[in-house]
């Protein structure tokens, strides 16, 4: 598949993942901006390896993970929070991957949150997107090794 | 007929999720019981009984094939019914699920209403 077939995946799979599993939504194209984040990603193997990553604002996050669990986000402890999007980024991951390889089984790595800006990978994937969500933006890039 | 359940998964806040799942799909539920990874749910099911699991594939230490693998193999845990939930969707993974022993699969995201099917198609209507 080529690269900007690839990058054509990013938006339906973000909107599907956010109305599906967060009961959520995108509101147009996004501004990546320099409020806390969290970024997390996950590496895949199969045909073609690579890995897909995420950064979401913190409050975007908080945000996603009430709703992701069904409880208010005073409740939520930062810990909770980061497993949230860890487990968007997975399934971010899973729906893309499924895409290119339809057939073919692949592997997923466990999700990594990425704590240090200076190991961020979206800065530097040339698949990327951002989507203005609720409370901030949400940045998901897709890279193959 | 209550339901007792079993969510096998790595994830504290997916295995959260799950659990609101089922909430919405109205199945009556007796008791869940919650295992991180394939090895802890086999020691778990030998000490109680549940009538369905619920287990992903990507896990540390024993992941889910090996764990399916693994129920396949026990004569006492065979039987149990198990739903793979998933974000893994490849047409392979799948029918590999299904040939090491699973009854059903669900690939995320998914929508509340397909693991309510998946328990009825597999559980008969009395408990979905």
């Amino acid at each position: 598949m080529p690269e900007h077939e690839c990058a054509e995946l990013l938006s339906p799979a973000v909107n599907n993942v956010l109305e599906t599993m967060f009961f959520s939504e995108t509101f147009g194209p996004g501004e990546p901006d320099d409020s806390p984040s969290l970024e997390a990603r996950v590496a895949f193997s199969g045909e073609k390896s690579g890995s897909v990553a995420v950064r979401i604002s913190l409050a975007s996050a908080r945000c996603l993970a009430a709703s992701f669990l069904g409880e208010s986000e005073d409740l939520l402890e930062d810990a909770q929070i980061a497993q949230v999007v860890c487990e968007l980024a997975n399934m971010l991951c899973g729906s893309i991957v499924t895409q290119i390889e339809s057939r073919g089984c692949f592997d997923l790595g466990a999700p990594q949150l990425l704590p240090d800006p200076a190991q961020s990978e979206i800065a530097g994937a040339e698949l990327r997107q951002s989507f203005s969500v609720e409370h901030g933006t949400l940045t998901v890039s897709l890279t193959f090794f | 007929m209550a339901l007792n359940i079993m969510i096998v998964d790595d994830s504290p806040v997916m295995r959260v999720f799950l659990r609101k799942v089922v909430q919405l799909t109205g199945l009556s539920v007796g008791e869940y019981c919650e295992a991180g990874d394939g090895a802890s749910a086999l020691k778990s099911l030998r000490e109680r009984w549940v009538d369905l699991i619920l287990t992903d594939i990507n896990m540390p230490g024993m992941n889910g094939e090996e764990f399916v693998r693994q129920l396949d193999k026990d004569e006492m845990l065979r039987d149990i019914p198990v739903i793979v939930v998933s974000t893994d969707a490849s047409s392979d993974r799948i029918d590999r699920m299904f040939k090491l022993g699973a009854k059903g699969y669900i690939s995320k995201p998914f929508q509340p209403e397909t693991l309510r099917d998946e328990v009825e198609k597999i559980l008969g209507a009395e408990y979905a």
